[in-house]
């Protein structure tokens, strides 16, 4: 009966956390969520990096494309490392259940 | 986060085009006595002509579409010193109105202002959403 139930939430934690292709692991699906999150995060820092060094080199590039995509940059930054931390909570509230 | 990031495309993109009318003002003020030009004839005042984009759900960029020379017919001022002067002793000097184009100059610094005032409130929503999840 309670083993059963706890079966059941684990059932509907996996339904909740899939993701289209992803592992079968309930681990491995959110795993697969955050790691698309970081590449954008991660493609967005590069851009503001590329950005920043075309301008101290001089290329024509204009001063306030790169302060946007810096912007940007640290926004999605922002947002990951919060996802980060709301998904560590979750993990320490989860593992401080009685069993 | 697309919706967000649209938002700063639109105003990156104001930003874009304020500088052009910008650098356009002043080459025709740097330009006010020039009566040797590329295609002849003097100095004809330029104007960039700006053109909405569409970038779906209703949001419009925009973006300089060309810079059109002013089609009118140049000032004739008597000078027959000139080394440019005509068989009657007339200079054809460019027509720029020098006040109207400080006014577009002003123009062009407040709306680039204002654009940039959008991007930091736009910023500033994004940090006070963020926040909802501190705490």
């Amino acid at each position: 009966m309670v083993i059963k139930g706890a079966e059941q939430v684990a059932n509907a934690i996996k339904g909740g956390f899939a993701v289209d292709g992803a592992k079968d692991s309930p681990e491995g699906a959110f795993a697969a969520r955050l790691e698309k999150a970081l590449e954008s995060t991660n493609a967005l820092q590069l851009q503001a990096n590329d950005a920043s060094e075309a301008l101290a080199a001089g290329a024509p590039v204009s001063l306030h494309d790169t302060m946007i995509s810096v912007e940007k940059a640290d926004i999605s930054s922002r947002l990951f490392i919060s996802m980060t931390r709301k998904a560590l909570e979750a993990y320490k509230e989860m593992m401080r259940m009685p069993i | 986060m697309s919706t967000l990031f649209s938002a700063l495309k639109v105003s990156a993109q104001g930003m874009t085009a304020q500088r052009t009318r910008l650098n356009v003002t002043s080459s025709n003020i740097a330009n006010i006595q020039t009566t040797r030009s590329a295609e002849g004839g003097p100095y004809r005042r330029q104007d960039p002509v700006f053109q909405a984009v569409d970038l779906g759900d209703g949001v419009s960029g925009v973006e300089v579409e060309s810079i059109e020379s002013d089609q009118s017919e140049p000032r004739k001022v008597y000078d027959p010193g000139h080394p440019d002067s005509d068989a009657d002793g007339y200079v054809a000097m460019p027509n720029i109105n020098l006040v109207e184009e400080m006014v577009n100059m002003i123009t062009a610094q407040r709306a680039y202002e204002a654009n940039a005032s959008v991007v930091d409130t736009t910023k500033k929503m994004a940090r006070s959403a963020l926040s909802i999840g501190e705490g």
